[in-house]
C-alpha cells in the first residue's frame, strides 16, 4: 500500500507534505510532486498537510483519479533513475498555486 | 499452571506510577487462554511485600519479568529471586528485544521474549505444559523466543512479525492491578485529581517517524491502529466497570491519522464516555492536528494535551532529531489546543549531539513563547536501539553495560559532542526551568489557583526538586 499525489497538486506544489514525511519519499516534477511507492510506508502523515487535498491512499483515490497510482510509480522511478534526490525542504509554491487553490475550491 | 508477571520498577525512575501496560497485555492474553495469572509490580507493591516474600508465600511455576533498559539489573535480580523459589524465569521488554543474548548468558534467566509478547507467552506456556522441564525441543518453533537447548547452547529463534490486527489481541488485564496504589496522571493540573483511579489505554502501536532519540524496539515503525469500536469497548470497561476517574492515552503517536483521531473523539461523545477526563500521556505529534481535532478532543473529555516540541531550531528538528515537523507547526498546534480550551504541556530536549548553546537557547525561548501550562525539559538520553546511541557509540561517548545510568541521572548530561560540554547542557537545562517557571505571571497564575493551596506540600516538593535540583526525585 502507498499514498499517491493526485493531479490536484498540478500547478500548485505547496510542498508542505515534504516536511512531515518520515521516510523522504517525495520527488519533484516541474508542475507537481509524486510519491515513490517503494519508499512510502503508508503512514498518511502528509495527507492533512496538503492545502489542496492532493494526497490519497491508493485505495481511497477519488473517481477519475485512479491513474495517479501508475503516474506516481512511473515518474518517481524515472526521476530516481536520473539520479534525482527526494525533495525534503519546503519551497515556495508555484506562481500559479493560489489560482489553482481557488480553482479547486480550497 | 500458576504464573506471576513482575515488573522490577521500584526505587529509581520517577514519581509517576502507572499500570504496566506490557504486563497488562500479557496477562490479558494468558487469561484468555485460561491460565491463572497474577501481577507483582514493585512500583506499588514493594513497600507491602517484596518479590521474595511473595514467592515464599505463594507458589508460581513461571515468573515473567519485564524491564526497560535502565531497570535490566533489577530484572536480573528479580530473576535470581524467582529461581531461588524454583520458578521458570522469562524476561521480556524493550531491552531484552535489543540485547537478548546479554540476558540469556545469565543462569537465572531461562527464556527471553523478544518483541510483542502476547502470542509468544501463550505458546511458551503450552510448550512448558507439554514438556517435563524447561529444556524443550518444542521451543524451537516459537517465534521471537531465545532459549537454551539441552547442551546449553543459546538459540535465538527468528523474530515474530508485528501483528497486523490489534483488535484480535485480548484486552489488557487492567483489573489485576491494585489501582488504588497507582498515582494519578501526573503532573497535576486543574481538573485532575491526585487520588484518581487513573488507568491507561493504548489505542495504536508503533510510529513511522524515526526520531533519532526514540527507542521503540517492540512496537516498531509501522503504525497499527485498533478499530474505534475495539477501543471504545475497553474505554467503556474502564469507565463503567472499573470506575476509572482518569484515563491516559499512551500510544506512541495516537493522532498520526487525523481522521481516525477525530472518529475516536466522536465515538467517545456519542457513547457518553466523555465525562471521565483523559490526557495524552506521550506528546501528540504537532503536525497531524487541526483546530477541529482539538475541539473534538475537548468535547470528548480531554483535559490536557502534551506535545513533542523538542527544539526551537528548525535545522536541529530536521537534521539532528529528524522529527518531521517544524517550529511553526508547534506554534499552530499549541495555539489551536489553547483556543479549544485544553491545558497544554510541551516536551523539550536539551543537548542532542550536534546542538550548540545557541540552539538550546532557542528551545528555551520557544518554550517561553508557547507558554504551555507545563513544560517538561529533558536532557538527551541515549537509549540503545536509537540512531543517537549508534552515533555516540561510534564517537566513543557511550558504551553498552552501564544501563542503570540511563534512568536516574535526569539532571546530568551523559555525553557532550563537539564544542558543547556537559556543564553547559546542564546549565541550560536548569536555566530553562528557572526561566519558564519563575516568571512573575506564571507564579501569580499558580498562587492564584485554589488547587495550589490544597496541594501545597506536593508543589513545594516538586518545585524544590525541579528548580533547585535538590531532594530525592524518586521519592516524590
Amino acid at each position: 500500500m502507498t499514498h499517491v499525489v493526485t493531479s490536484n497538486c498540478e500547478g500548485a506544489k505547496f510542498t508542505d507534505c515534504v516536511l512531515v514525511c518520515p521516510v523522504d519519499c517525495f520527488y519533484e516534477l516541474d508542475q507537481q510532486l509524486v510519491i515513490d511507492p517503494e519508499e512510502c510506508i503508508d503512514c498518511g502523515a502528509c495527507v492533512p498537510e496538503c492545502p489542496v487535498e492532493a494526497i490519497y491512499s491508493e485505495d481511497e483515490l477519488p473517481d477519475g483519479m485512479e491513474d495517479a497510482l501508475a503516474f506516481n510509480e512511473e515518474e518517481s522511478a524515472r526521476l530516481k533513475g536520473e539520479g534525482q534526490d527526494p525533495i525534503t525542504d519546503q519551497k515556495d509554491p508555484l506562481p500559479t498555486a493560489e489560482a489553482r487553490r481557488e480553482e479547486l475550491g480550497y | 499452571m500458576q504464573i506471576l508477571l513482575a515488573s522490577p520498577e521500584s526505587e529509581i525512575w520517577n514519581s509517576r506510577k502507572h499500570i504496566h501496560m506490557g504486563l497488562a497485555y500479557l496477562a490479558g492474553a494468558l487469561l484468555a487462554k485460561g491460565y491463572h495469572v497474577e501481577i507483582w509490580d514493585a512500583a506499588v507493591e514493594e513497600k507491602f511485600e517484596s518479590l521474595d516474600e511473595r514467592l515464599a508465600r505463594m507458589h508460581y511455576d513461571v515468573v515473567g519479568i519485564s524491564a526497560p533498559t535502565p531497570l535490566i539489573t533489577n530484572a536480573w535480580q528479580a530473576a535470581k529471586t524467582a529461581k531461588k523459589h524454583g520458578a521458570i524465569t522469562i524476561l521480556g521488554g524493550p531491552h531484552l528485544t535489543l540485547e537478548p543474548h546479554e540476558s540469556m548468558q545469565k543462569d537465572e534467566v531461562d527464556l527471553v521474549v523478544r518483541g510483542e509478547g502476547e502470542e509468544t507467552i501463550v505458546e511458551i506456556m503450552a510448550a512448558i505444559q507439554k514438556g517435563t522441564g524447561i529444556i524443550q525441543e518444542n521451543f524451537g518453533h516459537i517465534l521471537g523466543l531465545s532459549w537454551r537447548d539441552e547442551k546449553g547452547n543459546i538459540i535465538h529463534n527468528p523474530d515474530r512479525l508485528l501483528r497486523d490486527n490489534l483488535d484480535d489481541i485480548p484486552l489488557p488485564a487492567h483489573h489485576l492491578f491494585k489501582i488504588e496504589h497507582y498515582t494519578n496522571l501526573n503532573p497535576l493540573t486543574d481538573g485532575l485529581d491526585i487520588h484518581a483511579r487513573a488507568y491507561t489505554i493504548v489505542t495504536s502501536r508503533g510510529c513511522p517517524y524515526q526520531c533519532t532519540y526514540c527507542s521503540k524496539p517492540i512496537t516498531g515503525n509501522t503504525w497499527r491502529a485498533r478499530s474505534v469500536k475495539n477501543v471504545i469497548a475497553e474505554w467503556r470497561w474502564l469507565v463503567e466497570d472499573l470506575h476509572a476517574t482518569e484515563i491516559g492515552v499512551t500510544d506512541d503517536i495516537w493522532n498520526l491519522k487525523i481522521k481516525r483521531a477525530k472518529e475516536l473523539c466522536q465515538a467517545l461523545i456519542k457513547e457518553k464516555l466523555n465525562h471521565v477526563p483523559w490526557v495524552t500521556i506521550h506528546g501528540m505529534k504537532v503536525n497531524s492536528t487541526d483546530p477541529e481535532l482539538f475541539h473534538l478532543m475537548k468535547q470528548a473529555g480531554c483535559k490536557r494535551v502534551g506535545f513533542g516540541i523538542e527544539n526551537g531550531d528548525d535545522e536541529v528538528l530536521k537534521k539532528i532529531i529528524k522529527k518531521g515537523q517544524t517550529v511553526d507547526m508547534a506554534r499552530n498546534a499549541v495555539k489551536w489546543a489553547k483556543e479549544a480550551g485544553l491545558q497544554t504541556m510541551g516536551f523539550f530536549i536539551y543537548g542532542m549531539p550536534g546542538e550548540t548553546e545557541e540552539t538550546m537557547e532557542k528551545t528555551t525561548r520557544l518554550a517561553l513563547e508557547l507558554d504551555t501550562d507545563l513544560a517538561h525539559f529533558l536532557i538527551a538520553t541515549p537509549f540503545p536501539g536509537t540512531e543517537m546511541w549508534e552515533q555516540l557509540v561510534l564517537l566513543g561517548k557511550v558504551q553498552p553495560g552501564n544501563w542503570h545510568e540511563l534512568g536516574i541521572q535526569e539532571d546530568k548530561a551523559l555525553f557532550a559532542v563537539g564544542e558543547l560540554d556537559k556543564a553547559t547542557i546542564e546549565r541550560k537545562w536548569h536555566e530553562a526551568h528557572r526561566r519558564f517557571y519563575l516568571r512573575p505571571k506564571r507564579i501569580w497564575k499558580i498562587i492564584s489557583r485554589k488547587d495550589t493551596w490544597l496541594r501545597f506540600p506536593y508543589y513545594v516538593k516538586t518545585a524544590t526538586n525541579m528548580l533547585l535540583g535538590i531532594g530525592d526525585r524518586s521519592k516524590n
